[in-house]
């Protein structure tokens, strides 16, 4: 067999045992030296022989950051594989924000130039963001799904709702309407809002008001929570004999419904919020060239 | 035992998913793995534009997935029976495919782990700007449904993972693995997998 890189699983900061760390922590340091040999001209700003040669240091760097969405893309070659290259992402991509901060020499102002800083860091912060999603969520994901994917939980809920229509048509027909609206009014996904709060916005039609009243309300059903009270209740209620029993296998299969409908929003949920980063940090990460390109055309053109 | 499962329940679940004839396997890391398919559109993107392998298919346990993918094993099941003989193993030791599979799907049904699949030919990618700007065909690392082709002369083959045999640089799926989820491993290496698992990342 061809040669299997001897490698395990590895985080990508852990990555090829925190190879990239020491090349940023390196870069990091040099760039401070630069910015500490004296310039007895002018205070610190992005205009001394320093200030350019940490911007140009910077410069460098965003480029070949933003690079990654090329190599990324580039599965038949490319130079190293794309963890290690998100790992050089991530430490590199941190020690941007300060070889920026020293090149500005902390002169800030309402300008393009900060303008250009500020994308930087919220592109950069939205990143360390991204790695805490990246390194957290996943298994959380695990945990609460037991080891199972959401498709799987998905035709769970499908056999589930299955049993309960073939459990409601032996039920009395109110029983049977109120579990068929339940398994109608049943809500998954939505807005990207909705998604990321995983809140379950279910709901179910009951008959409302008075005894004998044909008065039909939709009401929330948040968890199963409203139909397994209505359930129970009619179970408490009932005389026993076959009806107690089917009334008890549907009470027990929507507090499965339950348990299999909170994995699903949860999955839905951390996959959201798992991805949500990137949509600060791709766009932004464009947004950051316009301006970076922006700033050095102004001060090359107002030398 | 699922909550902190031992060692031996990780490798009985190995054993179960036929990784003992295994002599190649993709093992990913569940807690690692984000579900950004990239392993897949790698796959399609160096084997003519159909991934033969499945991500989110196949089993998990205790955060190991072993997902539907060729396994090389060491006795294939899929070289049985096949009528031009088009299935055979690399010199290097991947098991694969020749161009002259007739598309007969006796290596679909003799595989026991359902890695084989059969497949039209993916069509030419267009260039980017008409990709981009006249919406022809699929984009960078879209899939392509091969299950059925325009081309009335085309032949459905039997197609799966032959472990990049030819990419110096090694496998398509562990290379392109933004995170470092995607592994692959000869069953010697499961112990360390074990133990590495017990250990934490």
């Amino acid at each position: 067999m061809r040669v299997a890189p001897k490698i395990f699983h590895q985080t990508i900061l852990a990555y090829r045992g925190f190879h990239y760390a020491w090349w940023a922590l390196g870069l990091g340091l040099v760039s401070w030296l630069i910015y500490l040999i004296p310039n007895y001209e002018q205070p610190a700003n992005g205009g001394t022989w320093q200030g350019y040669t940490l911007g140009t240091v910077g410069a460098l760097l965003i480029v070949w950051l933003l690079w990654l969405g090329i190599r990324k893309r580039r599965n038949d070659g490319g130079i190293g594989t794309v963890q290690g290259w998100v790992s050089a992402h991530v430490y590199l991509g941190t020690t941007l924000l300060w070889v920026a901060t020293l090149h500005t020499g902390f002169q800030f102002g309402w300008n393009l130039h900060t303008l250009a800083y500020g994308l930087m860091a919220t592109v950069i912060i939205s990143g360390m963001l991204g790695v805490w999603a990246y390194l957290v969520l996943p298994a959380r994901m695990v945990r609460q799904r037991d080891n199972r994917t959401r498709d799987e939980l998905l035709l769970a809920i499908v056999e589930v709702d299955r049993q309960c229509l073939r459990l409601a048509q032996d039920v009395h027909p109110d029983v049977g309407a109120f579990v068929q609206s339940a398994l109608d009014r049943t809500v998954l996904g939505g807005s990207l809002l909705q998604q990321l709060s995983g809140r379950d916005r279910s709901s179910v039609e009951i008959r409302g008001g008075k005894e004998n009243s044909t008065a039909q309300r939709i009401v929330r059903n948040r968890n199963q929570g409203q139909v397994i009270r209505a359930l129970a209740e009619r179970l408490a209620r009932s005389p026993g004999g076959k009806e107690a029993v089917l009334l008890q296998e549907l009470l027990w299969l929507f507090a499965r419904r339950k348990t299999l409908l909170q994995q699903v929003l949860a999955d839905v949920r951390l996959q959201g919020w798992l991805q949500l980063w990137l949509l600060v940090h791709v766009p932004l990460s464009l947004a950051l060239l316009v301006a970076l390109v922006l700033h050095i055309f102004s001060v090359f053109y107002y030398w | 035992m699922e909550a902190d499962p031992g060692g031996g329940a990780v490798m009985a679940f190995l054993m179960e998913q036929g990784l003992g004839e295994s002599t190649d396997v993709l093992v990913i890391h569940e807690d690692l793995c984000v579900g950004c398919d990239n392993c897949e559109v790698a796959c399609a993107e160096t084997h003519g534009g159909v991934s033969r392998l499945d991500r989110a298919g196949g089993a998990s346990f205790a955060s190991v997935h072993v997902p539907i993918a060729c396994r090389h094993c060491e006795f294939p099941h899929c070289m049985k029976e096949c009528p031009p003989d088009a299935i055979h193993r690399a010199p290097s030791g991947e098991v694969y495919i020749d161009n002259t599979c007739i598309g007969c799907e006796n290596c679909v049904r003799n595989c026991p782990y359902g890695v084989i699949k059969m497949a039209y030919p993916a069509p030419k990618k267009p260039s980017l700007f008409s990709w981009l700007f006249f919406g022809a065909g699929s984009g960078p690392g879209q899939h392509h449904d091969c299950s059925h082709s325009d081309d009335k002369t085309a032949l459905k083959k039997a197609v799966k993972c032959d472990a990049c045999k030819d990419l110096a640089q090694g496998p398509a799926c562990v290379r392109a693995c933004p995170t470092g989820a995607a592994v692959r491993l000869e069953p010697q290496r499961f112990a360390d997998l074990i133990s590495r698992q017990k250990g934490g990342l």
